[in-house]
């Protein structure tokens, strides 16, 4: 442990031993997650801090009827009365000043916790620090010019390579945890252009791991431009409703966006979710399984324990067609009368804590890929998505697919459609899966997830081939 | 700690030039879950982002590198001199085209208007307000608030850079995010808005949260779409803003540079001669400011006038690389040149959206979508409210014929028509 970190942890434990004598429950999350992003694209190349880093402290207080939170990121000795003061006026005087609006207050039990004292540490093949930044910055500039030429319809491309390190230290009166580990991600971007159509396609690596990620970097890239060249002769899909199977980064997305904002059970308590409403009833097909969770996997959403000192699990969300678990926070689950799951999430120390997805995802099936492209008729094969937003009270769908393999009597034709928007109703769409391909399943992530509009973390999704019916336009 | 970073930079021989970013926010926040406060949060905290530049030749060509760090007041001395230096090497090894960094402007930063007017103003006074402004219009029958966020802000900036840029400003930001439902005899609906905004504007806010609940009770009301309907599409609200990102990021100096628009000068666009303008300041845009990251003064510039692209805009850097007069990164966005009042609009058949789930646009390829989550659907003078269905379409394919608004709006960072007629786009139902 570096000195900084054991100053900061004596000051925790500091924190938390004068705030236990004035409030039934206190905690502090104390985070230092340092990392580089390298990028290139055609004529430029930049070396900068990684967007996820974030350095500060957040603590948490029973304020005697419910909870206060104070984010702060500077602490020190002499400025240890200063911050105590600051916690204080949150969970008092401005406690005082929102009674103000005559508005109730909602009245939560104080938080129990088991005695706890544990580390964590995260494990990888290559350790990101043993390799140059001169040889970061040469491979990035390497698969670039290769992909340059490769096609002459590439007009830039954009390669960014992300190192984190994650440290997190979470203390209460009982609890004492600490984690580290590495996250490793490569995102590429190929635009290419034929006259005025210009097109685009993305892909990418993610996980729990070390700089051997970058192995990866090189062939993924040499198929993207191959792909992003094929959208040139896209056309539009004609509007309709048609048996379509989804690739795993597809299947992801209906996972992640269509549904699974729906079982965070912040929106439970809220009355925001219709998934409420369906636990431990039929809300799929009998062949569809669904899991999320920060102990399963290797990638960017798993961890030790979550932003609330909550340790990682794995929660079943449907488990043979039936609604079994959602997922919750801390003062979800207090208020529901159910167990955490470890998914209380923060987009930083500077923001609260929400019930967050993690690794979301459909398990494996039966049926070989080649099997289901066979059983369609007239369809699409869909791959790579854009874009998503969830609707967990009305369960309506928006996910934008980038590109759409035409299939006709069970062959692929070919041609290929994009971009194409998903719509429709969840439980439809769910019910509708009639096969699941089997093999290994796959999870990406590259992206953020937001709650709305903000709150932004990492999360990975992902799953294998399912065949369903959707509603295309 | 700055004085010493900036001691730190100032003394370093080995670097060409450096820029030093510091943000201090205090916010507070509050959590209601129907009308009870579930929690509250209050925050300080200070950043700094040191970005190093260094200079190369090579074939007698010269580049600058740069390299980017931040530091945390939490970081000791020892461990910012550290990467000071990391920083100068990093920088060191990249080769990018030339730029120079902007230098002392004569001018003095204004100070934003909504600033001198809320710095009179005592902050926890008007968090009350916030919050007791919105619940008073949580009065329906049918309608109520299911939750709401409150977030509010003070940011103090300053840039400093090599070139003796030392320039500083402060501004307010505010945030609401206001979900309601609405029950009618069908199944409950309910309806998400974010709403931004500089200072309380309580006949804003009363809008907003009317709005909220009206769209709610429409999705309430509403049938599911229909299938096959062809007639044109009328874009209202947010959507706007998003399909007129595509022109302002076609003008952008770094997508110009990196050969990604399809938009000319000159070109003409649309036969609607519309006027896009980049300004400081807007109204109670929370995203308002005289000073870019750079730490360029900004003023006004027209880049669309007639429906026809005018002038590129951009950062220091990318303004340069395509030989632009430098704007800077300026925040708000005034789309104006409507020219048929909003009632010759609403003529025909036509399907007015009111609300999407995400409306979307690529600034690259001009495709555009969104997922209805209420629309109006007019036919033969008759209004039919919908639900479901997508509009999608390619904004290079319909802006020829397309319609806006004279009437405007204010909308986040945005002052636009409040409504854009689209004849070419593509409406899938259910």
């Amino acid at each position: 442990m570096t000195m900084q970190r054991e100053s900061n942890k004596a000051l925790c434990l500091q924190l938390i031993e004068a705030l236990g004598k004035v409030y039934s429950y206190a905690s502090v999350l104390a985070t230092n997650v340092t990392g580089k992003q390298f990028a290139g694209d055609f004529t430029t190349t930049s070396v900068r801090d990684s967007k996820i880093c974030e350095n500060g402290f957040v603590v948490r207080v029973f304020n005697g009827v419910n909870y206060s939170e104070y984010s702060f990121n500077e602490f020190r000795e002499d400025n240890f009365d200063e911050i105590l003061k600051e916690i204080k006026d949150t969970a008092e005087e401005e406690l005082a000043y929102l009674k103000k609006t005559d508005l109730p207050f909602i009245e939560l039990p104080v938080i129990k916790e088991e005695e706890i004292k544990a580390e964590f540490k995260g494990e990888y093949r290559i350790d990101p620090d043993s390799i140059s930044v001169e040889d970061k910055i040469a491979k990035i500039r390497s698969v670039i010019q290769e992909c340059k030429l490769s096609s002459d319809e590439l007009i830039n491309m954009n390669f960014a390579y992300d190192e984190v390190n994650v440290y997190k230290a979470f203390y209460s009166t009982k609890k004492q945890l600490e984690q580290e580990y590495k996250l490793c991600m490569f995102g590429l971007v190929a635009i290419v252009r034929r006259g005025n159509n210009v097109k685009y396609d993305h892909t990418g690596a993610s996980g729990r791991m070390g700089y051997e990620i970058m192995e990866q970097a090189l062939p993924e890239a040499l198929a993207l431009v191959k792909r992003a060249v094929e959208l040139l002769d896209s056309t539009n899909v004609e509007p309709g409703v048609y048996e379509v199977i989804c690739d795993p980064d597809v299947s992801g997305l209906i996972a992640h966006e269509a549904f699974g904002h729906g079982v965070e059970m912040d929106m439970f308590v809220k009355n925001r979710a219709k998934g409420a409403d369906y636990l431990q009833k039929e809300i799929a097909s009998a062949i569809t399984n669904m899991t999320d969770g920060a102990a399963v996997f290797e990638q960017v959403a798993s961890y030790y324990f979550d932003d609330e000192g909550v340790l990682a699990s794995r929660t079943a969300i449907i488990k043979d067609g039936i609604l079994e678990n959602g997922i919750s926070d801390l003062v979800s689950a207090m208020q529901l009368g159910t167990t955490p799951t470890g998914n209380g999430r923060r987009e930083s120390f500077e923001r609260k804590a929400y019930a967050r997805m993690t690794n979301t995802y459909f398990e494996a099936g039966t049926s070989a890929k080649e099997e289901m492209i066979s059983s369609i008729a007239k369809g699409y094969l869909l791959e790579n998505y854009s874009s998503g937003m969830e609707d967990p009270k009305n369960w309506g769908i928006q996910c934008v697919v980038l590109r759409g393999r035409e299939i006709v009597d069970g062959k692929l034709t070919g041609r290929i459609v994009s971009p194409i928007m998903i719509s429709g109703y969840v439980p439809e769409l769910l019910g509708n899966i009639s096969m699941v391909s089997d093999g290994e399943v796959a999870l990406n992530g590259l992206g953020f997830c937001g709650k709305g509009y903000k709150e932004w973390v990492k999360t990975s999704i992902g799953g294998t081939y399912i065949k369903t019916k959707a509603r295309l336009g | 700690m700055l004085e010493y970073i900036v001691k730190l930079l100032k003394e370093n021989s080995t670097m060409d030039g450096w820029k030093l970013e510091e943000t201090v926010t205090t916010g507070r926040e509050a959590f209601f879950i129907k009308d009870a406060l579930q929690m509250n949060r209050k925050k300080k905290v200070t950043h700094w982002k040191v970005t190093v530049y260094k200079e190369t030749n090579e074939d007698n060509e010269k580049y600058l590198g740069s390299a980017m760090t931040s530091i945390s007041p939490g970081d000791s001395k020892e461990a910012i001199a550290e990467k000071i230096q990391a920083l100068v090497y990093n920088a060191s090894l990249i080769k990018n085209p030339y730029f120079e960094l902007p230098g002392i402007s004569q001018e003095e930063v204004p100070v934003l208007k909504k600033t001198k007017e809320i710095n009179e103003k005592n902050q926890e006074q008007l968090f009350q307000d916030i919050i007791k402004c919105l619940y008073g219009r949580n009065i329906h029958k049918n309608g109520k608030v299911n939750s709401c966020e409150f977030f509010y802000e003070e940011k103090k900036y300053r840039i400093l850079n090599s070139n003796g840029i030392d320039n500083a400003y402060k501004a307010y930001s505010g945030q609401i995010e206001l979900v309601v439902d609405w029950k009618e005899e069908s199944e409950e609906s309910e309806v998400f808005t974010i709403y931004n905004f500089a200072d309380f504007d309580k006949q804003a806010l009363e809008k907003m949260t009317d709005d909220t609940f009206a769209k709610a009770k429409g999705r309430a009301l509403a049938q599911k779409a229909a299938k096959g309907m062809d007639c044109p599409v009328i874009l209202t609200g947010e959507a706007i803003t998003t399909f007129f990102s595509y022109f302002v990021a076609q003008a952008n100096a770094a997508l110009v540079y990196k050969k990604a628009t399809v938009i000319e000068k000159g070109e003409s666009l649309s036969e609607e001669p519309f006027t896009i303008e980049l300004l400081p300041e807007l109204g109670n845009s929370p995203y308002s400011k005289y000073v870019d990251e750079d730490g360029v003064l900004l003023k006004p510039v027209t880049i669309y006038k007639e429906g026809k692209l005018l002038e590129y805009h951009g950062d220091t850097r990318y303004c340069q690389y395509i030989g632009q007069e430098i704007t800077g990164n300026i925040p708000n966005i005034s789309v104006t040149g409507g020219t048929k009042e909003k009632s010759e609009m609403y003529t025909g058949d036509f399907l007015e959206v009111i609300w999407f789930s995400q409306f979307q646009i690529s600034e690259v390829t001009g495709e555009f979508g969104g997922e209805i989550r209420l629309a109006n659907y007019y036919h033969d003078g008759k209004m039919t409210v919908l639900t479901g269905g997508s509009v999608t379409g390619n904004i290079t394919e319909v802006m020829k014929r397309m319609q806006i608004s004279r009437e405007t709006q204010e909308l986040d960072n945005y002052k636009c028509p409040v409504a854009c007629k689209l004849f070419d786009a593509h409406y899938s139902g259910e």
